[in-house]
């Protein structure tokens, strides 16, 4: 034991190995001084859960695995300012009663989780009532199995703030990244994908961004809900083909504000319910069910500049119409002229086709899609409408893609 | 026994009926969506299900939102079931459970509901849930007063 404590004073960092002199993460962690660091070297560690309630920082050499025998939490941070860096946490087990965690951060702020890899774990980074905390370039597998519920979210984060996730990358979990409660967060350049329900999922979350991110065949895609202030831009989401999955649901919104984004080949692209003042500029909708389903129940959105391309339905609308204002999109499906060279149609450009409410009234309806008779009719309500809401209307197309995707 | 009350009886065999046709509803996890908050349900402890008034199966992810719906219904369902929690994934009647806010909140809404069936040691449910129990009727009162979500922080932003 003194040996160990002289070692501690000593030897900086404090190095774990199988062969010594420290065979335990925990023993070291016990004898580190504050703002000491821990080195790990490969080795499959089998111990207790790990409580870290002193500023430290652990670093994982190639090869370093915490395997939580399938029975428990690996690592708990309780004291602010502590890093996590380089292990590979594995086999948390799963529990119904308890959000178990590979990486529990407990009311510690300013911890750094960074280029660790989390495999087969129920949640693999869990951050409750921290502030200032940076997650980055984690990579973190779930088990993806539909039929269980042995998967929970990959990065989670409860009542925080000023949390930070970069470059992540999250598959096989319930929701990879989940906020809750948890305001001015910067979440960029993750990659979240084959998630059991959501890429992302957040409630009650203000003030936060959401830039550059790709969201890809998740189970039903990205939502969003019960939150003001939301900036998103320069996401992609896309594969989201379930019966009811959608690239971005935005269920009770207010001024969100999507811009340069990419929604591609899902059931529907953006399903906006009770999103008021929402403002979508510059984003490019191609080849999706529904681009764009507008519920009454939102208010008062702006559409400009967005590029709608090879959508089944480029909009869709309940109830007879919306407050919405579409103007300067450009929409491959407008047939009208610019005889004064401004890059504007002359005509205005309804989006929402009859057909599209036809289906909306009888999903069933779906089936007579590509008929002569739904083109007919398609066609006949362009040239005179009379079933289609007025109201949806771009009154200035643009001739040209301003996405620059096509042209 | 008046001419209203008869009806209620009535209506009740009729809605047990219909319920006990076939049991429980199923949940299609992962894939079914919660009717009234849109949410997909996947959280085995805490989804709900009702009949309507029509004969119409709805599935919700957390028991604040059962109980937000049942609220905006005109007519009151015929039938209603919540999860054990003690036994994730099964639907008992509304009748058959006690309820609890659990302090963390960490249901789907984040309004911390659960339900247990009655048959539990309800002193082990009180230390293991949190505040309660509370009736199905109390629940209802608390999503009255305050809503289906929780009071939202952003204030204090």
């Amino acid at each position: 034991m003194i040996t160990l404590a002289l070692l501690a004073v000593l030897q900086q960092p404090l190095v774990v190995s199988p062969t010594g002199p420290f065979r335990t993460v925990a023993s070291a962690v016990a004898a580190a001084v504050p703002g000491g660091t821990v080195v790990v070297k490969a080795g499959r560690y089998r111990e207790p859960t790990i409580v870290i309630a002193r500023r430290l920082t652990l670093t994982g050499e190639p090869g370093a695995i915490l395997d939580g025998e399938g029975l428990h939490e690996i690592v708990v941070l309780r004291a602010d300012g502590i890093t996590i860096r380089g292990f590979e946490f594995t086999h948390t087990g799963f529990s119904y009663s308890e959000d178990r965690a590979a990486l529990h951060v407990a009311g510690a702020h300013d911890c750094r989780i960074e280029d660790n890899r989390f495999i087969d774990t129920f949640f693999a980074i869990y951050i409750a009532a921290s502030h200032g905390c940076v997650v980055a370039r984690n990579e973190i597998a779930g088990r993806g199995d539909r039929d269980e519920a042995g998967s929970g979210n990959g990065i989670h984060l409860w009542s925080s703030r000023e949390v930070t996730v970069a470059h992540n990358h999250i598959s096989g979990h319930r929701d990879g990244i989940y906020l809750e409660f948890t305001h001015v967060a910067d979440v960029h350049n993750n990659l979240s994908e084959h998630n059991i329900r959501y890429g992302m999922h957040f409630m009650y979350s203000d003030s936060s961004a959401y830039v550059g991110n790709h969201f890809r065949a998740n189970g039903s895609g990205v939502a969003v809900m019960y939150t003001r202030v939301v900036t998103m831009a320069h996401d992609t989401f896309e594969a989201n083909r379930g019966a009811a999955a959608y690239g971005l649901l935005l269920k009770e919104i207010q001024d969100a504000r999507l811009e340069g984004n990419l929604f591609r080949d899902n059931t529907i692209g953006l399903l906006a319910d009770g999103a008021d003042r929402l403002v979508a500029l510059g984003n490019r909708f191609d080849d999706n069910g529904w681009a764009l389903r507008l519920l009454a129940s939102s208010f008062d959105g702006r559409f400009e500049g967005n590029a709608f391309r090879r959508n089944s339905f480029d909009v869709a609308v309940n109830g007879r119409g919306t407050t919405a204002v579409f103007a300067r999109n450009w929409w491959e499906s407008y047939h009208g002229w610019d005889l004064d060279h401004n890059g504007e149609g002359d005509v205005p450009y309804h989006p929402v086709r009859l057909f599209a409410l036809l289906v909306e009234q009888a999903p069933p309806a779906l089936l007579l899609q590509r008929s002569l008779f739904v083109r007919l009719l398609d066609a006949a309500e362009r040239v005179v409408p009379v079933l289609t809401p007025a109201n949806v209307v771009d009154g200035h197309p643009l001739m040209r893609d301003p996405t620059g995707a096509s042209r | 026994m008046t001419r209203r009350e008869l009806m209620a009886v009535g209506m009740l065999v009729a809605g047990g009926l219909t319920g006990c046709g076939g049991g429980p509803p199923q949940i299609a996890w992962n894939s079914d969506a919660c009717d009234f908050c849109r949410m997909t349900i996947s959280e085995r402890r805490f989804a709900a299900a009702a009949i309507t008034s029509t004969g119409r199966t709805v599935r919700f992810d957390a028991i604040e939102c059962l109980a937000g719906w049942v609220m905006a219904q005109p007519q009151g369902p015929t039938a209603i079931w919540v999860t054990d929690a003690e036994r994730p994934g099964t639907l008992i009647p509304v009748d058959n459970a006690r309820f609890f806010r659990a302090v963390s909140g960490h249901s789907p809404m984040g309004k911390g509901f659960i339900a247990v069936a009655t048959t539990h040691n309800l002193k082990q449910m009180v230390a293991k849930y949190g505040e309660g129990p509370l009736t199905w009727d109390q629940i209802r009162g608390i999503v009255k007063r305050e809503g289906a979500t929780p009071a939202h922080p952003a204030g204090s932003n």
